[in-house]
């Protein structure tokens, strides 16, 4: 004679109205902080645990549409290795860096992004690239650019920021010291007229005072 | 020999199982705890570079395992998963307002949490579109920072309206709590799996909902390749959020077809089926043809983006998904006012008292306009195609009319010379029936190659469908709620309040709608946050009459609710209709009928005071 099961499951439901309202509108009020205020959350969270200061080799990637990292903590005077990766299987990315994004009034959308960042944080810094893979254009602005190895994967243009465009899968290597401009900076990618950016490629960059 | 068999106990425990948490709490806990899960799980094995926590392939895995949660925990894990594997489990449905928080078996309980889960949904997908009126006050953008938001807005109002109230509340909602009771049947054939099924919507929709945490997508609620193979991950939220509930309404449509086709009562003879259940029998067939049709092309879809294959981008055929989408699309939008048809020829003669003028070619209509639907979906891709390949599409979409038509015909020939009741839901079929005709007319405009050329993606469409689906589909959801509502509640409404309340609706409904022909006529596009300049005008009273019609739909709602809970006692069978439904008391005990019932003769003639059915009551218990 085997044992007879214990029922298992619900007999009976006890629960209150009270538990289903508060319940449902605490749900309901994270979501929607979530959804409206996530950029918020993310400052917040960031103040009470900080950020730890990069230093050495740094890993940026890309994707569609966002950068991991999306926020860095460097120190001036720090010497530093970004190897900046496109992991696009099939979107073209690139990188600046700046204060201020260039707006412009444009009859049909109101105050646009125009034409990037009005200050540039490459001005007048020493930078080497090194080991390019697949990049699409290149732009050295006002950046003093050393180029190891030939230049002509890097199909050097001018105008505009900074800006490395690497294609899918194509990666490159950034070597400098953190030059003396503390404070915040923020990178994005503008590829297909700001569209990318305004989709999600942005990040913060806090530079501390050495 | 004799041989002993081995049972278990009777289910017998002393110390029954008690549930502490309400079961959609639960069910959102464990969502996010099967989320977290099976994120963290696809993280491990296909981690991104960069090691980011959430990334496309783990969402959707991730989703998966919240959706698993969020079943389980509404009472999927007692009801379906414990008995799944011998256990003998438990899910006692509790006899108070609770059971309406929970799994459920019960037809009428789930229709409830249709109706309520769609007008929850109808209610932030109209929050939407006043966000999106309010935009287009002016020319230039001023409420939206970035056009990606404002064509969210755009994408989540039209699938919110399209898969979770157009395709849910006639058929889902209303179809679930009526049509068992219309044909004498005392419960569904799947009422389990029913059951699960509602709970699949509002996952569906919150998944919806959330889209914008993964990035703003552009494609509204086509998602048309190759653009969403280009958009953010927001996208992926737009796939697995319709999955989830269209998934809904193929069970809402199994299990409806099937009752509809072993659950009828003695004497229910096809002949004699009421017309709302030829409505959904119809659409429950246009629903599993169709649906699982969208929902491979989704799958594709999301494959797409995730892996990427090739089908729908440069390399593959994006003309193919547009196809794909509108093959479904086009039954689509049938699916959405077939019920309506139905139910304008189930009120008419009830109100009138006077027969259904040529039932048959009624019935005839609704399953012509089904078997065509399917035949008329490139009329939405005019622009991709050669003069000849128009020609069929052109054809059958002008056809479909036809067909359409009988609905009109048994309607107005009911009318004719009828001594019509003047109530609120007679008014509100009457509304419907004038915004269909203008809808429907401008259907036939528009299946017109030239016309067609000039106005696509114009707000001529945009007026052309809304007069189809809101001035047809939910203005008969209104007129169904005020009908049946003697029948829902035992209560009634206040018919002066109710006739001032549907009047302002159609005021708000046909100022808004019917300018938006001009707008598109004028030139005003689809899908932009901003135009030229000199539509301002137009578009600020459009907007000012959009306004309006979302006040005046939440306050028919208030007013329904108001009714429901406080109204006065309603009699028996008010309208003195003649189907099974108001056989039994308001509102319905569990089993629906306390007895058996025989029907005896149709329930359209109104030419005899005969019966049409009987309910032979069960003997009282002996004492």
């Amino acid at each position: 004679m085997s044992q007879p099961h214990e029922p298992t499951g619900i007999m009976e439901q006890t629960w209150s109205r009270r538990q289903l309202l508060w319940g449902g509108a605490g749900l309901a009020a994270t979501a929607a902080a979530a959804i409206f205020g996530k950029q918020a959350i993310v400052n917040v969270a960031r103040d009470v645990f900080g950020s730890p200061v990069m230093s050495g080799k740094i890993n940026l990637y890309q994707f569609d549409y966002y950068f991991v990292p999306n926020y860095m903590t460097w120190r001036v005077g720090d010497k530093l290795e970004v190897t900046l990766q496109n992991q696009s299987h099939t979107h073209w990315h690139e990188w600046t860096i700046g204060r201020h994004l260039n707006m412009d009034y444009f009859q049909a959308f109101g105050e646009m992004d125009a034409d990037a960042w009005a200050i540039d944080f490459w001005q007048d810094v020493d930078v080497t690239l090194s080991d390019p893979y697949k990049i699409d254009n290149f732009v050295p602005n006002t950046a003093h650019v050393t180029y190891v190895g030939p230049k002509g994967p890097y199909q050097i243009q001018s105008g505009g920021d900074f800006s490395p465009t690497i294609q899918p899968n194509g990666s490159l290597k950034l070597t400098f010291t953190v030059p003396n401009k503390p404070g915040i900076w923020y990178y994005g990618c503008f590829v297909q007229e700001f569209i990318h950016y305004r989709d999600g490629m942005q990040g913060i960059i806090n530079i501390l005072p050495a | 020999m004799e041989q002993q068999i081995t049972q278990a106990e009777a289910r017998n425990n002393p110390q029954p199982k008690v549930m502490h948490m309400a079961p959609v709490l639960r069910g959102l806990v464990w969502a996010t705890i099967g989320f977290a899960i099976f994120d963290l799980m696809t993280v491990a094995v296909d981690p991104f570079r960069g090691r980011p926590l959430v990334t496309e392939p783990s969402v959707v895995v991730g989703w998966v395992g919240a959706l698993i949660g969020w079943l389980m925990g509404v009472g999927g894990y007692e009801g379906v998963i414990l008995p799944l594997f011998g256990s003998p489990s438990t899910w006692v449905e509790p006899k108070n307002w609770r059971k309406y928080f929970g799994l459920s078996t019960n037809h009428k309980v789930i229709g409830l949490q249709y109706l309520v889960t769609s007008s929850s949904i109808f209610f932030i997908a109209g929050m939407d579109a006043m966000a999106i009126r309010y935009e287009l006050m002016q020319p230039s953008m001023h409420f939206f920072t970035y056009t990606g938001q404002y064509l969210t807005a755009v994408g989540v109002h039209g699938s919110l309206m399209m898969f979770g109230v157009g395709t849910v509340v006639l058929i889902s909602g209303l179809g679930n709590y009526f049509v068992p009771l219309m044909i004498g049947a005392k419960e569904t054939v799947f009422s389990r799996l029913s059951g699960i099924g509602h709970w699949l919507l509002p996952a569906g929709a919150l998944t919806l909902i959330a889209s914008p945490l993964l990035g703003y997508w552009d494609t509204g609620w086509r998602g048309y390749e190759p653009l969403a193979s280009q958009d953010p991950g927001g996208m992926v939220f737009y796939y697995l959020g319709i999955f989830a509930m269209t998934l809904s309404t193929i069970i809402a449509s199994l299990n409806l077809a099937a009752t509809i086709i072993f659950h009828r009562a003695r004497g229910m003879t096809w002949a004699r089926l009421p017309l709302f259940v030829w409505g959904i029998l119809t659409v429950s067939l246009l629903n599993l043809i169709w649906q699982p049709e969208i929902e491979m092309t989704f799958v594709m879809a999301l494959l797409d983006k995730l892996i990427p294959f090739h089908f729908f981008d440069a390399l593959g055929s994006p003309l193919t998904y547009l196809s794909m989408f509108w093959l479904f699309g086009h039954p689509e939008v049938y699916i959405i006012v077939l019920p309506a048809f139905a139910l304008w020829n189930e009120i008419i003669p009830v109100m009138a008292q006077k027969n259904l003028f040529a039932r048959d070619w009624a019935i005839i209509g609704l399953i012509f306009v089904m078997m065509l639907s399917g035949l008329v979906w490139a009329h939405h891709i005019f622009t991709n195609m050669r003069n000849s390949e128009m020609f069929p599409f052109s054809f059958f979409s002008e056809m479909i009319s036809i067909p359409t038509g009988f609905s009109f015909m048994a309607a107005i020939g009911t009318l004719w010379r009828a001594r019509l009741r003047f109530t609120t839901p007679t008014l509100l079929v009457l509304m419907a029936i004038f915004n269909f005709v203008i809808g429907g007319l401008t259907g036939v405009y528009l299946a017109d190659p030239p016309v067609n050329l000039q106005v696509h993606d114009t707000f001529f469409v945009i007026a052309h469908f809304h007069y189809t689906i809101i001035g047809g589909a939910i203005f008969t959801w209104v007129a169904a709620m005020y009908y049946w509502l003697p029948k829902l509640s035992g209560r009634m409404f206040n018919d002066t309040l109710g006739k001032w309340l549907a009047l302002w609706i159609f005021i708000g409904f046909n100022g808004t709608f019917s300018q938006m022909f001009l707008l598109g006529l004028d030139g005003m596009n689809r899908w932009v946050p901003a135009y030229p300049p000199y539509l301002k005008p137009l578009n600020y009273s459009v907007s000012l009459f959009a306004f309006f019609l979302g006040a005046g739909f939440i306050a028919n709602a208030i007013h329904i609710w108001w009714a429901w809970v406080k109204g006065p006692k309603s009699p028996e069978n008010p309208w003195h209709a003649r189907t099974l439904e108001w056989l039994t008391t308001s509102p319905p005990p569990d089993d629906n009928f306390d007895g058996e019932v025989e029907v005896v003769r149709g329930f359209y003639r109104y030419d005899h005071d005969e019966p049409s059915a009987y309910l032979v009551k069960n003997p009282e218990p002996a004492e």
